[in-house]
């Protein structure tokens, strides 16, 4: 019995592996691969002439190198200050009581809840208004809704298990509190934070539906958009398409891989005391 | 030292603003939007009373875009839980390399949906896809799976469940760690099969994750949007148009943006009522089981 339930839990491994790797190489080997073989039946496995014809053409001959600078700067900013905002009120719901502070964190978590269908109406129009449309500024606003509930989610379950005795004692050495939050505990957190940048990060630079509806232009638009358009484009090339998808995957990827153990241990801590 | 109560205020006050300000107000002029028509003739709000509402009820289209959306959500929820618990069981089980298998399994998570569905459009190609050609090797003919509409929904929350059971797996993982080495040590002395302490033991202690996910991923699987779009595009003949997508289409090429406030506003009645639903019954059930 152990033997069959031991075979078994291998031959699911191995399902497991394939079904999530092999689109993912399949992906690579296409965006490698000349044209003429990419359109060959029975398909080309081994590699035979790597080409980098598609990621030439993709960087050279079209706007992407345009949208993944979009994409950093909206990603970047929206980082930068999605982690300001979430410190100070993760901080903020940690250690200070007030009236309403349940009702406030009911209301973040919900707003995580959101249907987003039913924000996209209201915040295209909001955005039309206020001339924000088509402009950094309007996506990365949009932007803060999706990262700030739950990074100041994450970042308050953290500050909540460093002990206060580390701020009063730079308090009593004469700091603000302000000043102690600065010194003293953003940096023992910097781990957390980290972490939850590299989320917020994840999240903006694959963000698709406002991205699409809020842009236009090729001086914002961002590399998801880029790529669909290839995608509906007449005579479709699919070898550059599989090129630009590994490279908007590369930055994610590489920053998950790297980053692994923190970025898990953060993430399911926080939820599982969400 | 005294932690003082007026000052906590400040540190969330921008939050707070964020959250008003792109999440609060949207919703409410959402509501104020559903009760006024405008189109891409005149775009100006006129007030129409709940006219709005009652062409839902009447719109063939809506109402296929609901039942998809039902379809969708429970077919991508299900096998999400069901293959992310097999591979965070299998997971937890592995004593050799754990690691490298684990991260190889989260990629899809990690991938960047557009490029799942650029990926998976590529694979699906009727003439050059992969999966054809396998397909194939087994006496298949060429199969449209994107363009024919009793397929097109299947095959795209086979993408969906794709990139979010290793969320499933991971958040799954992450709990059963958390379990004491000793209770399974004593099920084992006691005698316990394979099944029964999965049922009497792991189940169990994965119960309260498992209901969160649920209503995290049915939450995330009414919101979707990229893969539909991206794949399919709702088609053929809108056998795979889920509500979001109808949505996005009234709204901003439409121009009906009463329509469509209408629509999200249904959409998150909806949402909510089973969110309670789920809520009361997964609580009341737990409280019994006790």
């Amino acid at each position: 019995m152990k033997k069959i339930i031991g075979f078994a839990s291998f031959i699911l491994i191995l399902f497991f592996i394939f079904f999530s790797i092999l689109p993912i190489l399949w992906m690579i080997s296409s965006s490698l691969k000349p044209a003429g073989e990419i359109y060959s039946m029975p398909p080309q496995f081994g590699l035979t002439a790597l080409t980098f014809e598609h990621y030439k053409y993709v960087l050279f001959d079209t706007h992407m190198l345009r949208y993944f600078w979009n994409s950093i700067i909206v990603a970047g900013l929206t980082t930068l200050f999605s982690l300001g905002i979430a410190v100070l009120g993760g901080y903020g719901f940690a250690r200070f009581k007030f009236k309403g502070k349940s009702i406030f964190s009911v209301a973040i978590l919900f707003s995580q809840m959101l249907p987003l269908a039913v924000l996209l109406v209201p915040l295209y129009m909001l955005l039309s208004r206020m001339n924000l449309l088509d402009t950094y500024p309007g996506l990365i606003l949009t932007y803060l809704m999706f990262t700030i509930p739950l990074t100041t989610w994450l970042i308050r379950g953290f500050l909540a298990s460093i002990p206060r005795e580390l701020e009063e004692v730079a308090m009593v050495d004469g700091c603000t509190r302000f000043q102690a939050l600065l010194r003293v505990v953003i940096p023992v957190s910097t781990p957390a934070i980290f972490a939850t940048g590299i989320y917020s990060f994840i999240v903006a630079w694959q963000e698709f539906l406002f991205a699409l509806s809020f842009t236009n232009s090729k001086s914002v638009r961002t590399v998801p958009i880029g790529i669909a358009n290839f995608i509906g484009q007449y005579g479709v090339n699919w070898g550059a398409i599989m090129a630009a998808s590994v490279m908007v995957s590369l930055p994610v990827v590489f920053l998950f891989i790297i980053f692994f153990k923190q970025f898990i241990s953060t993430f399911t801590e926080g939820m599982m005391k969400g | 030292m005294k932690w003082g109560y007026e000052k906590g205020i400040i540190y969330i006050l921008p939050v707070l603003l964020i959250i008003a300000f792109i999440v609060l107000f949207p919703l409410v002029y959402n509501i104020y939007l559903s009760f006024h028509q405008s189109s891409i003739y005149s775009p100006d709000l006129n007030f129409v009373g709940l006219n709005n509402y009652i062409k839902l009820f009447n719109d063939q289209s809506f109402i296929a875009g609901f039942k998809n959306t039902i379809v969708w959500t429970i077919g991508s929820v299900f096998f999400q839980i069901l293959l992310g618990l097999i591979a965070a069981l299998l997971l937890w089980r592995i004593n050799y390399g754990k690691r490298v298998i684990q991260t190889i399994i989260m990629l899809p998570w990690i991938v960047p949906g557009i490029a799942a569905a650029a990926s998976w459009r590529w694979l699906y190609h009727p003439d050059f896809g992969l999966i054809n050609y396998i397909f194939s090797l087994f006496g298949f003919k060429s199969i449209l799976w994107l363009g024919d509409p009793d397929l097109a929904l299947a095959a795209v929350i086979v993408v969906n469940v794709w990139k979010m059971y290793p969320f499933v797996a991971l958040m799954i993982l992450a709990r059963l760690q958390a379990i004491p080495k000793s209770v399974y040590e004593a099920a084992h002395i006691d005698g316990g099969n394979f099944w029964q302490i999965f049922f009497h033991i792991t189940l169990p202690m994965i119960r309260s994750i498992l209901s969160v996910l649920t209503l995290l991923l049915s939450i995330w699987a009414f919101n979707s949007f990229t893969f539909i779009y991206a794949m399919t595009g709702g088609g053929p003949a809108r056998s795979s148009e889920i509500i979001g997508l109808k949505i996005y289409r009234d709204a901003l090429k439409n121009m009906m943006f009463g329509q469509a406030a209408s629509e999200a506003l249904v959409l998150f009645a909806m949402m909510l009522i089973f969110s309670i639903v789920y809520l009361y019954y997964t609580y009341n059930w737990r409280e019994e089981s006790r």
